[in-house]
């Protein structure tokens, strides 16, 4: 008897400290959250909808899955209308997704407004084109293509027609500025080494030949012009020194004499 | 035991199935003009593609686009409005393209293009096709001035600088002509 009333307490005590726990209020409002994600997630496709898309420049891009950075990238929507009630296509978004995390967008698109409005059994082509960046050559991205549509009753769709990931190459077919520059600057730079390199043997051979005239010079009195200079001049030379021999020679002839 | 195995597998194989059913025949239509000009009374090349992205042929495929540009204000110099083409196997394209030649200038809104096609000879399918939009059809004139070669205006000019350029010439000559032995003695 003495045994169960423990018991009895201790399971008593244990539902008090529980309950306490409770009414601390740590428990986070969890539930809401989700309800509200689930809120966003129900904007989906219609039953009554039918999406195509292809890629109509570069027509390879549906196999291979590749860009080229700066040339137009164009593909087309194709809305078919299966049920009883008008549709009317809004607008197609286009974005850049990070590869590995698709809800990080690198880069969203100017979204192309149609305003189509679908018959049923009827079906619309709509077109879109952009241009890939350079900065997003040799890189892996995200497309991702959501198209937004209405029903006759104002309920709002929204299809994905295009989430891939895909190449973007850069372009390297036509000319590029920056090899043209790197050309026109080795040209230069050869221009410049040939002027420099004829400039130094230039030199050295000068420097041998004035050697070798140092060597051969004897004067240039053999050489002179007299027309060239004035008479009283000539004379006047000719008076104070006549002999036009070196000193060496003239000291030579002294001892001679 | 075994019977519900094999029902199991009935129902995942069925599953994967649905994933990759063979889809009707499925054109995408798409117009665009080729020209970067519209001017009124010259050449203008319009393009229509059609793809079919289904997973079967599609038959008697039509484009129909008499009525977007009305015979009172446009010729047509080469190709037809509406083509018939009679199967278009699946995954394949088609490009069929029109010259015309707008007779007037101003803004034009080019629509869509109506195309038509059978899938399995009985769902008669109408599609059509984007629109280009609003453009505008350039002045002969306005064009001409941007673009045409501009002989006249060069000839005008020629006349305009002849009296400095050729009159001083004929007088230098003029000049030239009256010392002919001055100049034969200088130079020997």
């Amino acid at each position: 008897m003495k045994l169960s009333t423990v018991f009895l307490l201790a399971a008593l005590g244990f539902c008090a400290v529980y309950a306490a726990d409770v009414v601390d209020g740590e428990v986070t409002d969890d539930a809401p959250k989700n309800s509200q994600e689930d809120d966003d997630l129900t904007i989906g496709a219609s039953p009554d909808a039918g999406l195509a898309f292809h890629f109509v420049q570069p027509s390879d891009a549906n196999v291979v899955r590749e860009f080229y950075t700066g040339k137009p990238v164009k593909y087309l929507i194709g809305f078919q209308n299966k049920g009883e009630k008008d549709f009317v296509v809004k607008y197609a978004e286009t974005s850049f997704r990070f590869p590995t995390d698709h809800s990080y967008h690198l880069q969203n698109f100017t979204r192309g407004e149609y305003n189509r409005r679908v018959a049923p059994k009827e079906e619309v082509t709509l077109d879109y084109g952009f241009y890939a960046h350079e900065t997003f050559a040799g890189r892996p991205v995200g497309l991702v293509v959501n198209v937004h549509y209405q029903d006759a009753d104002g309920n709002v769709f929204v299809n994905n027609v295009y989430n891939q990931t895909i190449n973007i190459m850069e372009d390297d077919s036509g000319f590029s500025g920056e090899t043209g520059f790197l050309f026109i600057f080795f040209v230069a730079l050869s221009i410049g080494g040939l002027y420099l390199s004829n400039q130094f043997l230039s030199k050295l051979s000068r420097k041998s030949g004035l050697s070798k005239r140092r060597v051969v010079e004897q004067g240039t009195s053999s050489e002179v012009d007299f027309e060239w200079i004035p008479r009283d001049a000539v004379k006047n030379k000719e008076k104070r020194s006549p002999a036009t021999v070196s000193p060496k020679a003239r000291k030579s002839a002294k001892k001679a004499d | 035991m075994k019977f519900s195995l094999f029902a199991l597998l009935f129902v995942v194989v069925s599953c994967v199935d649905v994933g990759t059913q063979t889809r009707d025949a499925f054109i995408l239509a798409h117009k665009q003009p080729l020209s970067t000009y519209a001017v009124e009374n010259m050449d203008f090349v319009l393009e229509y593609g059609l793809y079919n992205v289904g997973d079967k042929p599609a038959q008697k495929v039509t484009i129909d686009d008499r009525h977007s540009f009305p015979t009172n204000s446009f010729d047509i110099v080469k190709g037809l409005l509406f083509v018939h083409f009679e199967q278009i196997p699946a995954g394949s394209n088609v490009t069929h393209s029109v010259v015309i030649r707008p007779r007037a200038f101003g803004f034009f809104n080019y629509t869509a293009a109506q195309v038509t096609y059978y899938t399995d000879n009985e769902n008669h399918h109408v599609t059509l096709t984007n629109t280009p939009g609003e453009g505008y059809i350039y002045r002969q004139r306005e064009y001409d001035r941007r673009f045409a070669p501009k002989y006249t205006y060069f000839l005008v000019f020629f006349l305009i600088v002849a009296p400095t350029t050729l009159g001083s010439f004929l007088l230098f000559q003029q000049s030239k002509a009256r010392f002919p032995n001055v100049i034969k003695k200088k130079s020997t």
